[in-house]
């Protein structure tokens, strides 16, 4: 009971910080740090970091094997991406640099 | 650290007569930090004194802050935009009309309070967004006679205000802190 009180606080207070570098909603890479994915499965678009490995990216944030390697938040379900919008959900990825190890993370549903 | 230890040599070094001249004008450098939309940066202020009363001064400035910083807006997940600036980030300049107290002389150093209104401009270049500052000024600082017509001064002050700035951010709180030091001359 006491390790379940314990790890809803901390479920609770979990957050994402939403940054140019990730997270920010974008139409062109001038309104982000390095670039946004603005097309495909990133709804109201996705100001991303390019990545080879998981260590380029920020903490909370996966490197995953989509446009040549981006960094997107890891999750472990649905409402862990609902801070991106409603049509954002947990999707298991190929990690990049780690071949056949999938990660999960917040992607356009 | 070095200019500190100068600065309080020189203010340790004045003499006892602590009056300040009915009119005046000074010169400041110091820091000054905001955060946000507050530009803070290194600041570099004019100042105009004229006595009031016999512990009241009008002190009207006119201060410009160079900061430095990157592009730090962004557009929120629900469409705000939103600003992240460090405290040393952005650039800015003002106009304040404020009142000095002077307080009894202790010795060599004449302390004095000052309140007062400003109207400025910031701006942070990188993320092309600019407003239109309305702060109110509080702090103090002392005052030290050096010779006949010149004195050194430091002061710190709070600034807190609103600004009005484009790309849909509206409204924002302005909040920052300065630090200066400089000189101020007689006129008569």
């Amino acid at each position: 009971m006491k390790r379940a009180a314990i790890a809803l606080l901390f479920v609770g207070c979990s957050s994402y910080d939403v940054s140019r570098s990730l997270g920010a909603r974008c139409e062109r890479d001038t309104q982000c740090d390095e670039r946004c994915l603005s097309t495909g499965p990133w709804p109201d678009g996705f100001c991303t970091t390019s990545c080879d490995t998981d260590r380029d990216c920020p903490t909370g944030s996966a490197c995953i094997a989509e446009e040549g390697g981006v960094c997107a938040f890891t999750c472990g379900a649905d409402p862990g991406c609902t801070f991106l919008g409603s049509a954002y959900g947990c999707k298991a990825m190929d990690d990049q640099g780690s071949s056949g190890t999938q990660v999960m993370v917040c992607r356009g549903t | 650290m070095s200019r500190y230890l100068i600065l309080a040599g020189v203010l340790a070094a004045a003499p006892a007569h602590a009056d300040a001249p009915t009119q005046g004008i000074g010169a400041e450098l110091g820091i000054a930090s905001g955060s946000h939309l507050t530009p803070g940066g290194l600041r570099v202020a004019g100042h105009y004194t004229y006595q009031l009363s016999g512990t009241d001064w009008f002190d009207g400035s006119a201060s410009v802050t160079f900061g430095g910083g990157t592009a730090r807006c962004f557009l929120d997940r629900d469409g705000s935009y939103v600003c992240d600036h460090g405290l040393l980030d952005g650039k800015g300049g003002e106009l304040v009309a404020a009142v000095r107290r002077m307080f009894d002389a202790q010795g060599e150093f004449r302390p004095y309070a000052r309140v007062g209104v400003g109207l400025g401009v910031a701006r942070f270049s990188d993320d092309d967004v600019t407003g239109l500052v309305l702060a109110l000024h509080g702090g103090g600082g002392v005052r030290a006679t050096v010779s006949d017509g010149l004195a050194i001064v430091i002061d710190a002050e709070l600034v807190a205000g609103l600004g009005a700035f484009g790309h849909s951010i509206g409204v924002a709180p302005q909040l920052g802190l300065a630090i200066m030091a400089g000189v101020e001359f007689a006129l008569e």
